[in-house]
Formats: structure tokens, sequence, C-alpha cells
């Protein structure tokens, strides 16, 4: 198959005309990888300028009888293609020129359609944030070590919070700069990513990439990583091999004596508690874990690394008293901590109760071995049982166990156990919303003020909450109601900074497809990380609604540093130094418009807000980004 | 370890709780005036902000506003907080008794931002919401 390169997104042909002139003039420059017919035809291999004018007059004069028809990059296309691949994030790079070009020209630029990043960490970023939402991995390309190195943070990133990103990067050992390249360069982020290879002929670059695929989408969800030897995406291939079969493997569940097991102890327990983490890969894992909860009326902490189980269900939170059981359900790096629960009456075992506490976990994070990092901290802890197995895929079979166990006089126990974890859930949130209150009326704005303000704007829509809100104190899980995972998708895994602005562009990307009003409520700090997603959002028309929470600081660090000062009695009034963002004030509706984005603010007063919202919302409807610049107190 | 230090240390422990002991909501203490500019000052530059909000109202350290302790009491407390890995100590001669009353008078002259819940009809709303 080969199509015309034909793509009217924009609107802008003219440049787009432009460009793919400069790319066809490009792609002749490629060093002495570039197939000899067309170097000897170019008759040059001087001085760069001599070689572009020459190459040029080689690509309209020889064309047909000397460019490569069919290169294998090609090949690489109808792959990721049948791979269900829709976009490519990438910083452009001449290593990967021949792969660019296949996309754009033999594959039109669609599936995966090539999507103009301007730092490779917003690339992964956005693949990470895509993921959440699609539940499918985007492709995130990079160029050489330079281009790896700098996706390397948000890789870590995805690894930590286990979703998954197809990665591949462009090696050119006849590249101009011997520097992007490395005798293995996986290396550089293989402690942090699931599988990688470099695949040294085409028909090894199709198995390779199903395998990456395939690998990349069974839990543990990860990253993976292919090196492309340019010489394998320009070198003839007249007879492509044909694409590999795509099975993906069923999920690892428990194995059924492991689930008969927590059902028993489940049924038996008096107070139990569900702890969550990643569980809910799908809205059928939000769904599974409400049947459960609901028939054994048992306590969730479930909005924690995402949204696990609806944020106003009545079984929502800590419950009541000292649980006696604990069941973990594919814990993150923080077990059994769910700050965005409501101030929920349940309390932590103490340790002179730890002899009666009964913990299991099921993990699929016990798959995932890394020898250097410490990514989740304990791993399952100090469990009693523990379960290597996918949380989401065991809980059919764990609910079908429960329901063959329970007896009429448990039922009726757990019943009562429900009314009163409901009530307690009920006084906790009625006593959370009322906190809301406080500084209500403060300029700059509070927090709480803030989740406030947006809720009616998006209540009666399809909305999604695409960005962390552990420093906004959780107070959009503690006022809205959120029942679907895409309600909110959590953070950043490894709490590297620079994720929040380019994941929530990747999953406002994904929700855009289904209309969906994204809303992403941002710190200032990370968005300093690469701002210029919001230029990637304003060029491929990406709607989402950004409020930047501008304190003006890293204000966790200043609290650290703070106590420091105190701690040592010298120096108190020196906290500020290294952690503020202030002198100058950064402006980030003009940092927005900068970038081509619909831009207001600074926002002081919160009497400001709902219009403020209104506008804003009126663009992110019409298909737009739009960025609010809010001053806000410093946490929630 | 030597005894002594030990020794010394416990009676340091003593003398503090005694004298804190002394301190009291009900005892006649002179207080210090205040500087109101002064202590908006501090309470900037000492970040306080940070935990407390810039009207002591929001975050994640205590409420301040309105003041629940008297000057003494919140001097006395600033010295010895209860659970110095949230709220650290602030001693002298980093930090004077004067400073702390200079920060007292600042948050006691703060009017509250914080209406009633019924005078909200944002937050009413959302308690509407719920359905149980």
């Amino acid at each position: 198959m080969k199509q015309k390169p034909r793509n009217s997104k924009n609107g802008s042909v003219g440049r787009r005309r432009f460009l793919k002139g400069a790319a066809a003039g490009a792609a002749m420059l490629a060093g002495s990888s570039v197939p000899a017919s067309i170097t000897e035809a170019s008759g040059s291999t001087k001085d760069t300028e001599t070689r572009s004018e020459s190459a040029s007059v080689a690509h309209n004069t020889s064309e047909a009888s000397s460019a490569i028809e069919h290169p294998g990059s090609d090949y690489m296309v109808d792959v990721f293609r049948a791979l269900d691949i829709e976009y490519c994030a990438s910083n452009c790079g001449s290593s990967f020129d021949g792969l660019q070009e296949s996309m754009v020209n033999y594959g039109a630029n669609r599936m995966p359609e090539f999507l103009t990043c301007l730092h490779e960490e917003s690339a992964v970023a956005m693949a990470h944030g895509y993921a959440k939402i699609a539940g499918k991995p985007m492709m995130a390309l990079f160029h050489g070590t330079v281009g790896l190195q700098h996706a390397a943070m948000a890789i870590y990133n995805a690894y930590v919070d286990r979703v998954p990103v197809y990665m591949a990067a462009g090696l050119d050992y006849d590249g101009p700069v011997s520097a992007h390249n490395a005798t293995d360069l996986a290396a550089l982020v293989r402690d942090y990513i699931k599988w990688d290879h470099q695949p040294g002929a085409l028909m090894d670059f199709g198995r390779s990439a199903v395998r990456a695929y395939t690998l990349a989408t069974t839990p543990p969800m990860a990253p993976v990583l292919l090196v492309l030897d340019a010489k394998l995406q320009k070198d003839a291939a007249d007879n492509p091999p044909s694409v590999p079969k795509i099975t993906v493997p069923k999920f690892p569940s428990a194995d059924i004596g492991s689930v008969r097991e927590i059902a028993r102890l489940l049924v038996a327990a008096e107070n139990p508690r569900i702890n969550t983490g990643q569980v809910a890969r799908t809205q059928e894992g939000l769904d599974l874990l409400v049947e459960l909860a609901e028939l054994l009326q048992v306590s969730v902490n479930g909005v924690s690394n995402r949204l696990n189980f609806p944020s106003r269900h009545p079984l929502q939170g800590t419950g009541t008293g000292t649980p006696d059981l604990i069941l973990n359900l594919e814990p993150g790096s923080r077990v059994g901590t769910s700050p965005s629960s409501p101030r929920s009456t349940g309390r932590p075992p103490r340790a002179t109760d730890a002899a009666n506490v009964t913990t299991i976990t099921i993990s699929s994070a016990e798959f995932l071995v890394t020898s250097n990092f410490n990514v989740f901290g304990n791993g399952a802890g100090n469990a009693d049982l523990v379960i290597a197995a996918d949380a989401q895929s065991t809980l059919p079979a764990l609910i079908e166990e429960v329901r063959r166990l329970m007896t009429s006089d448990r039922q009726t126990f757990w019943q009562d156990r429900g009314t009163k974890i409901a009530s307690a859930h009920l006084r906790a949130r009625r006593r959370t919303i009322t906190d809301a209150r406080y500084g209500w009326d403060n300029s700059p704005v509070s927090l709480p003020r803030l989740a406030a303000e947006v809720w009616p704007h998006i209540k009666d829509l399809d909305w999604s909450f695409v960005s962390p809100q552990r420093f906004l104190g959780n107070w959009p899980s503690h006022l809205w109601d959120m029942n679907k995972t895409y309600h909110f998708i959590g953070a950043h895994g490894a709490g590297g900074m620079g994720y929040g602005a380019p994941a929530a562009v990747g999953a406002a990307l994904a929700n855009r497809k289904h209309g969906r009003i994204s809303i992403n409520i941002q710190g200032d700090g990370d968005l300093n990380y690469a701002p210029g997603v919001l230029w990637t959002a304003a060029h491929h028309q990406i709607p989402l609604l950004t409020i930047v929470a501008n304190n003006r600081a890293y204000h966790a660090e200043v609290m650290f540093l703070q106590k420091q000062c105190a701690a040592r009695n010298r120096g108190v009034d020196r906290a500020d130094i290294g952690t503020t963002i202030k002198d100058p004030n950064i402006s980030y509706s003009q940092m927005a418009k900068a970038y081509g984005v619909y831009g207001e603010g600074p926002i002081d007063n919160p009497r400001d807000l709902g219009p403020a919202l209104r506008r804003a919302l009126e663009r992110v409807k019409a298909g737009e980004p739009a960025v609010l610049d809010v001053l806000t107190q410093p946490r929630g | 370890m030597n005894r002594l230090p030990i020794l010394t240390v416990a009676l340091l422990t003593v003398t503090i709780q005694f004298v804190g002991a002394q301190v009291t909501e009900s005892q006649e203490v002179e207080p210090l005036l205040g500087n109101t500019e002064n202590g908006e000052q501090l309470f900037t530059e000492y970040t306080c902000a940070g935990c407390h909000g810039f009207t002591g109202e929001t975050g994640l350290g205590t409420r301040l506003n309105p003041s629940r302790m008297r000057q003494a009491r919140f001097i006395q407390y600033l010295r010895n907080p209860t659970d110095p890995e949230r709220m650290p100590p602030y001693q002298e001669p980093e930090v004077s008794d004067q400073n702390l009353a200079d920060i007292y008078a600042f948050l006691d002259s703060l009017p509250s931002q914080s209406p009633a819940i019924e005078d909200i009809p944002l937050l009413q709303a959302i308690l509407g919401e719920l359905r149980h």
C-alpha cells in the first residue's frame, strides 16, 4: 500500500507543503547512510550547502530511477498501524528521519499521527497521560543518546506508575554527531523499562515490535523500547515480511487456591479494609471493586494513585475502628495511604494491634524486577500473604468465591457493618466539605474554593480530571463526584516534576474523540519544566482547560527547608531562597499567549473565578486549549 | 553513655514542663506590645504561610485565625511545639519573644475570611448532592 501524503489538519496546507519540501531535502542529507545510488547521483559530499542543493536536484531528477521506493521504515509503519498505535509523540531527530518520512508520507500521517513535541520528556509524559485514558499505549520516538536522556525522567515516572509507553529511539552510526550514538543505547534507561531490543533485520523488527507491544500492555504494564538503526529504516525492503500475528497474553490472575484463601479470610473478618493503588486499569476494574465491596460491605480506600472506587460511594474511605484484615490491591510506593479519602474515622492499625491484623497483598509489581531503584519501597511490605498477580484480573474469581462462602448470618452482619461505614463516610464527607469554607474569601484564592468553583461548570458535562491532586490538598476528589476511571487518572508515578502539563495534554488528546472536557489544575513549578507542551496542545488542537494553581513557589520544599532552618536555629527568614518563584513573577497567561493558547490572569480575587472559568471553558468546548492563571494560597 | 547528660536532659525536661505549666491561660502575664506591621513581615519571612496560608486559615498547618490561644501560650507553643515533625520549634536568638508577639499581633488583627457554611451556596449545593 502506498498512500499519498494528505493531511489538511489546521488548514495549514501551504505551510505543510513548505515543510514537506524541506523534509524531502533533509531526507537526502543523512550522511553516508544515504543509499549509495542517491549519494552518487548528488555528485558531491563536500559541504552541506552543496550537498543540500545537489541532493534536492537528485531527488527531483532521479527519483523514479534511484529513490528507494520501499524503504524498511514503510514496513515499520505497517507494523505500528497493525498494533493500533494512533499517535507518535516526538521531538524530531536525524537518526529517525527515515521512519518519520514514512510516517508522514507513506502513512499519510495517520496511525500513527506524528505529534510535534518540544521536549522528549513531554513526549513520554504525553504518552503516559494518554495511556491512562485510552487504555493503550502511545508511541514516543527519540533521537539517539540525547533524546533518550531527555526522556529519561518521564520514562521513570511511567514505569513506577505501571503505565505502558511504546518507545523507539533512532540510532545512526553514520550520523553527523558521534556523541548521539552508543554501543548499547537502551542501557541508558534499562533499569526502568520492561523490555528493549535492537533488531538487526526487518524480520526481527516485526517480531520485536509485536513483542514490545504485548509486554508493555500485559500487567505489570510498563514502558518498552525499540532501538531502530537508521540503516534498517532506510535500506530497501522490496519484499518486506508480513506483519506478525499479534496475540496479547492472558493477564496473570491469582491461582484458585490463593483466591479461595483470600475469600475465606475476607468472609471471616470482622472489620476488613481494602486499600488500593493502581488496581482499576479500566472501568471494569472499578465496577468489579464496587461489586466486591458491596457484597462484603467493606470500606475501600479507593482514591489514591488513580480512581479505583467512586469518591462518594458510602463505602469509600477508611471505614470505622481498627481493621483486623487489610487487603492491599496493587499498592504503589505508599502502601495503604489514601490522603484523598475524606477525613474518615477508621484508624490505621496500631503497633500493638499488628499481631492481630492479617495483611494480604495482590500486586503485579512483584513481577517488576529492578536492580537499582527502590521503586516500590518495601514492595508487598510485611504482608502475611502476597500474591504476585494482576489484582483486577483476580477480582472476578474472588467475587465468585466470596459469593460461594457467604451465609445468611454473615450477610446480616455485613449489612450492619455497611450501615456503620456508610454513616461514618457521610459524617466525614460532610465535615470535609464544611471545612472548605476556611479561607473561602481569601485572596489569593484558597484551593478548596478553586475546586468548588470549577465543579458547577463541569458536573453536567462528560468531564475528565487529568492532573495530580495531592498538591491541591486532594480537594477535587473531596468535592467532586468521581465515579468513572477517567474522572481521576492519578499522578506522576515517581513524583518527578514536569509530568503534569504534558500528561494532561496527552490525556486530553485521548479524551478528545469522546468529546470529553479535560481539566488540568496545574502546579506552577511543574509547568515550568517543559511549558512548550502548551504549544503542542495548540498546534494539534487539543481541547484542555489548564488552571495554573500559582503559588509562586515549590511550597513543599519551602516547608522542608523552613523546618531545617528552625531546627538548626539559624536563618529562619531564609527558607524562601531557592524555593520560591518570584522576583520577577511569571505571567502564565502571557506564557500561554506566547504559545498560541488562550490565556487569562493572573486572577487573585475568588469572585472573578466563575466568569473566567466560563470564558475559558467556552474555548475548550470549541476545541482549543485554554489557560487560566490563578494566584492561590500555598497549600490546600 | 555517661549518666550525667541523661540526668541533665531529664531535669531540663522537667524544668521545661514545669515552666510550661506555669504559663497557663488563666495566669496574669503582662503581654508584650506587638507590632502588627512587623508581624506581617515576619509571617512572610518565616514562611509561616507555607503551612498556614496567608491569613492563617488554610493549608496543612493548624488554623491560626481566629486565634485560639493567648499571647503567652502562643509564644510558649512556638518554643516547644507538641509535634516538632509537623511544627518546627522557633528559638532565641533567631526569633525573639518580641518577634513572636509581633506575629501574634498580626494574626490577631486579621479579619476572618471564612464565612459560615450556610452562607456559601456553592458548598451548600455540593452538600445537597450527597445521596445518603
